[in-house]
């Protein structure tokens, strides 16, 4: 694989953790600042199978605009851009001012007259026309806290004081969230374990949180069900929907949860009918028949898999694999543990949305509202997205620099 | 695509994967692959790479281990995301397939008309005709709202609908039929107001036509929506369908499997509201055959004309209570019958879309005399004196009588001895009187005599029965019809287990036969066993009659039914030709010089005929009438029976004598008020 970040002399990767400035170091601000073309050609493949996709359900479902989402893109690029030229160690020491500003964003929907409620959940902003998800943009900015938090421990956190305070940190949008964007907050719990895991957490405090998590989930569910009789389902610690959904991928011919079961029979078949070629750009019947919902938002991959077959969810995968992988070379390469604990939480953020947003099609996940990086229909989404390449680019651009 | 080309390609795909992969991880290590020309740099390149390595090992040694460790995590989760969208597409993508094309594509079937039924000379007794069906789904019972607008559309009450809505009898999934020959306003406002009406549809639907009202509604029969157990049943190599319409009785259901269609196939696309997207392909449904049956629709109507005119002619006559009856006519070669017709009757057209429970009840009471039975094949009567040219052959066959043989009629006939009395008709007594006119006559104590040498004869006890069967009596004629009865000849046997709880009653009596003879007693025949019987002594062979003439199929080619079918189904009665010529001289001697030859005179045809009326006890006597002609060379054999008629002479004579005539294209007037009154 070529170099393909250059700026100057080769002198450039001449760096030592002792950090002595070389001669010629004082030219490494040029006006290119390296891009990890790999990533961007990824990215740029997995956007255009969204668009594709997208084309495809738009001739048949209205509510969808091809334009908005190439605009989600553009407006993407544009803050894409900005984070990268923005030097990502600046924020290493802005621990409690990220918190802050993750807890504002988490709490923004239920500032009265702003908030906007979307299929049940108060997660959205209102402004004008514009609608947004505030808690899309909380991932990358709790990512960060988290990082920043965790690098400053240097790769090795023993004391078990130190690892309740980064915990309390995780907790913090993860509680805040729970109730209205369940799938979110589960996102930033995943992505802030993974950025504790490879920031050096002692062996011992992941197995005993680990357990505390298992055995929490299942108080709450059990608990769930005497809260809701003492007070006759007027609080409810779950969402009636929610419940329903992970039932029903434990019961799945329970005909309780028939709706659900059928979303996921809907995603199944559209998946499975694709076959090995697929049906063909525009002949997906299960979305244009309108049988799988949500087919431009959650579903996408459906659609995908049914027009393209096995041979196309096959390129996806292998494009996401390739992204994921890419992702964690760039924070294999940072020369800084905030920069690797960045990448690795992206990383680990997109890992876990493909597993979950696939495996949900495939009935191998329960179903959930978690979308699909770089496909999925919103542009909250897209922005967030677009944000974490940013990221990426900043630590790829700065991975040979000491701060300066 | 064969399982073992896509394997293949999967392995490549897995193989470039693998290959990307590799090439994506090895990007990731810093290697030096544009050495600058610049040699000058070159070592201080080497140094500075070996300087990161060691540098990279001392503070993120673990963190890179930890990354390491997260490629396995990442390589695990796709390659289980891509087993299973193998598993899916590859493996069980025609399963899946199947599932989206039936999600996709809507199936149903479309009902294919009857065939129509005409009768010998085309003329059509069984149309079609287009009309309109409200169906309704099964929640519908429960959606007081769409049942109330229902209800005020069809102009049916609420109550009904609703029940017809959780009626099981069409079965528990398909929709119901809720009203059929609902009117174009009806129709109109439920199409433009799909909303207003879940559920309910409205489908096109052919329903019978009956141009001649009730003419022939016994031989026709009705037809109705399939029952269950129909249905399960599957006759005749069809296959069925819940609310399929099919013949119920008569020749409807005799010939089902050719009236029946074959439903045509719509396939549909649909969306998830099931709205359909557009039409995908479809068979249409063929029509069944068309048949021709051998009534002769003119004289079908004579037939009936003059059902009414006997109960006229009875009431004239004293017996005012005669209004049910039964006239047979049939080609005695053949068996064709022409003209079948039985009173009181019903009309077929009651039957369309469903008959009301009230209708049915009332059809089914005592009061209305059954008019649903078809009394020609179902009815059972005492054959009475008709019965005589049979027991007449009989004796004439055991020598127990001859031609010149002579008795002496008193009125009175002690022959079992003076305990056991048996009266002639004729109370004061024929005199002296032979065969012949003991025939003419109708001479009970003639056939007394005959019975006496019967009950005396010691080689065979059922001697007079087997012969009676041997003419058919006792046994269904075989038509194609359903519900024909078998009659009863009874023999000290039976008489035994008849009676097998009443043991006093057990022991066969010489009353028994003198009984039998005269065709009364426990001895039970049909009209149209009679009217196969007559035609037998008429022509010497017992034809089966039929009712189906010919078979038109789709493409109109006309397929008549095999001439040897008649043949192979005649029963060849032994008998000596001087014994039946005897008997058909004295049918001769009955429409010359009996007590019907004014009935018959003038009518253009010589005739012969044989009256007969019944007792039965508690009501008026039955009056019985069997002509055939012409005499010479018998063509045409007619029956009639009108129960509690009186004599047969009177009622049932004139009946016969207009439908013969009309049998033979002549004028069939009624003449009535000719006839004596006899036996």
């Amino acid at each position: 694989m070529p170099q393909l970040s250059f700026g100057k002399s080769p002198k450039v990767h001449a760096r030592t953790a002792s950090s002595a400035k070389l001669p010629g170091s004082g030219e490494k601000r040029s006006f290119f600042i390296p891009a990890n073309i790999i990533l961007l050609v990824l990215v740029a493949l997995i956007l255009l199978c969204g668009i594709i996709t997208l084309y495809a359900v738009t001739r048949t479902e209205t509510e969808y605009s091809i334009m908005r989402q190439v605009m989600g893109v553009g407006i993407g690029v544009i803050v894409m851009v900005g984070v990268w030229l923005f030097d990502y160690r600046r924020l290493a020491n802005l621990v409690i001012p990220l918190i802050v500003l993750d807890v504002i964003l988490i709490l923004l929907p239920m500032v009265p007259g702003l908030g906007h409620e979307v299929n049940g959940a108060t997660s959205w902003i209102k402004i004008g026309s514009l609608t947004f998800q505030p808690s899309e943009l909380a991932k990358p900015v709790t990512i960060l806290a988290i990082g920043a938090a965790t690098a400053q421990y240097q790769g090795s956190i023993v004391r078990g004081a130190d690892f309740l305070k980064l915990l309390g940190i995780l907790l913090i949008p993860f509680v805040l969230l729970m109730r209205e964007d369940l799938g979110t907050a589960l996102v930033i719990l995943i992505v802030g374990f993974c950025i504790l895991l490879i920031g050096g957490v002692a062996r011992r405090w992941l197995i005993i949180s680990v357990v505390t998590a298992v055995v929490g989930v299942a108080a709450l569910l059990g608990l769930n069900g005497v809260v809701n009789d003492w007070t006759g389902g007027d609080v409810q610690l779950i969402r009636q929907y929610q419940m329903s959904r992970l039932l029903v991928f434990i019961d799945p011919d329970n005909p309780e949860y028939a709706d659900d079961a059928y979303n996921l029979n809907q995603a199944k078949i559209a998946v499975g009918s694709g076959e090995l070629v697929g049906k063909g750009w525009g002949n997906a019947t299960q979305s244009s028949g309108g049988f799988l919902p949500e087919s431009a938002t959650d579903f996408i991959f459906c659609v995908y898999a049914e027009q393209f077959g096995f041979m196309g969810a096959f390129i996806l995968l292998v494009l996401y694999l390739a992204l994921l992988l890419t992702a964690l070379g760039i924070g294999l390469s940072s020369s800084d543990l905030f920069g690797s604990l960045i990448a690795a939480g992206i990383m680990a953020m997109w890992l876990f949305q493909i597993v979950e947003n696939i495996g949900m099609d495939l009935g191998l996940m329960p179903i959930t509202g978690i979308p699909l990086p770089f496909m999925s229909y919103g542009s909250s989404f897209m922005f967030t997205n677009f944000i974490c390449v940013g990221l990426l680019l900043s630590v790829w651009a700065r991975r040979n620099d000491a701060l300066g | 695509m064969t399982a073992a080309i896509s394997a293949a390609i999967s392995v490549l795909l897995i193989v470039v994967a693998i290959a990307i992969i590799v090439v994506v991880i090895r990007s990731g290590r810093r290697r030096p692959t544009r050495i600058p020309i610049d040699t000058r740099n070159a070592s201080e390149l080497a140094m500075s790479t070996e300087a990161h390595g060691a540098a990279g090992g001392d503070s993120q040694g673990p963190t890179r281990r930890r990354f390491f460790g997260f490629v396995a995590v990442i390589g695990a989760c796709i390659g289980a995301l891509i087993v299973k969208l193998w598993s899916m597409q590859v493996i069980s993508g025609a399963e899946y397939t199947a599932k989206a094309e039936g999600n996709r594509i809507n199936e149903y079937t479309t009902i294919a008309p009857r065939g129509r039924i005409f009768d010998r000379n085309g003329v059509e007794l069984v149309g079609n005709r287009s009309t309109f069906a409200v169906l309704a789904s099964a929640d519908v019972q429960n959606d007081k709202l769409v049942l109330q607008r229902l209800s005020d559309v069809l102009g049916i009450p609420r109550e009904t609908i609703s029940s017809l809505a959780a009626s099981q009898t069409q079965g528990a999934q398909a929709d119901r039929v809720i009203a059929l020959d609902v009117d174009d306003r009806a129709v109109a406002y439920i199409s433009e107001h799909p909303n207003a009406f879940p559920g309910v549809r409205i489908e096109s639907r052919t329903v019978r036509t009956y141009p001649h009202d009730d003419l022939a509604a016994h031989v026709l029969g009705y037809t109705g929506t399939i029952s269950q157990e129909e249905l399960k049943r599957e006759v005749n190599g069809l296959t069925y369908e819940s609310g399929d319409i099919v013949g119920k009785d008569g020749v409807e259901q005799a010939f089902e499997s050719y009236l029946q269609g074959d439903r045509g196939i719509k396939r549909v696309e649909v969306n998830a509201a099931g709205e359909v997207v557009n039409a995908v392909d479809s068979v249409e449904p063929v029509q069944g055959n068309d048949i021709r049956i051998t009534i002769d629709a003119n004289v079908q109507k004579v037939a009936e004309e003059a059902l009414r005119r006997a109960f006229a002619d009875a009431a004239m006559s004293g017996n005012d209570s005669a209004r049910s009856g039964a006239i047979v006519c049939m080609n005695c070669n053949t068996g064709e019958v022409i003209a079948m017709a039985s009173a009181p009757s019903y009309n077929p057209s009651q039957f369309i879309g469903g008959i009301s429970s009230d209708v049915w009840e009332e059809m089914t009471s005592e009061d209305s005399a059954y008019p649903l039975s078809n009394r020609c094949i179902a009815g059972l009567y005492p054959a009475a004196s008709t019965f005589k040219g049979f027991t007449g052959l009989a004796g004439l066959e055991y020598g127990f009588v001859t031609d010149s043989s002579v008795w002496e009629c008193e009125g009175t006939w002690t022959g079992f001895g003076e305990e056991w009395p048996q009266k002639c008709w004729k109370t004061e007594g024929h005199g002296s009187i032979g065969f012949h006119k003991g025939i003419v006559e109708s001479c009970d104590v003639v056939f007394y005599e005959i019975a006496k040498n019967f009950y005396q004869y010691n080689e065979n006890e059922t001697a007079l029965q087997d012969y009676l069967k041997s003419w058919g009596f006792g046994s269904k004629t075989g038509i194609e019809l359903s519900g024909e009865s078998e009659g009863r000849v009874p023999t000290p046997e039976w008489k035994k287990k008849f009676n097998r709880d009443a043991p006093e009653s057990q022991a066969w009596l010489p009353g028994d036969l003198s009984n039998l003879i005269i065709g009364q007693g426990d001895l039970l025949v049909t009209p149209l066993q009679i009217c196969c019987g007559y035609a037998g002594l008429a022509t010497g062979r017992v034809p089966k009659p039929v009712l189906l003439h010919s078979v038109v199929s789709t493409d109109g080619t006309m397929t008549a039914v095999d001439g040897a079918r008649y043949q192979g189904s005649i029963i060849q009665p032994e008998f000596d030709q001087k014994n039946i010529d005897i008997m058909r001289s004295g049918f001769r001697g009955v429409v010359e010089d009996g007590s019907v030859s004014g009935v018959f005179e003038d009518m253009g045809i010589t005739t012969s005929g044989k009256t007969g009326t019944g007792e039965v006890a508690g009501k008026d006597d039955y009056g019985w009438y069997v002509g055939y002609g012409p005499t010479e060379a018998p063509e045409y054999v007619c029956v009639c029976c009108i129960e509690e008629g009186g004599s047969g002479a009177l009622c049932a004579a004139p009946a016969v004598r207009s439908v013969l005539a009309a049998a033979f294209g002549l004028s069939a007037e009624h003449v009535s008020g000719s006839a004596t009154e006899e036996r």
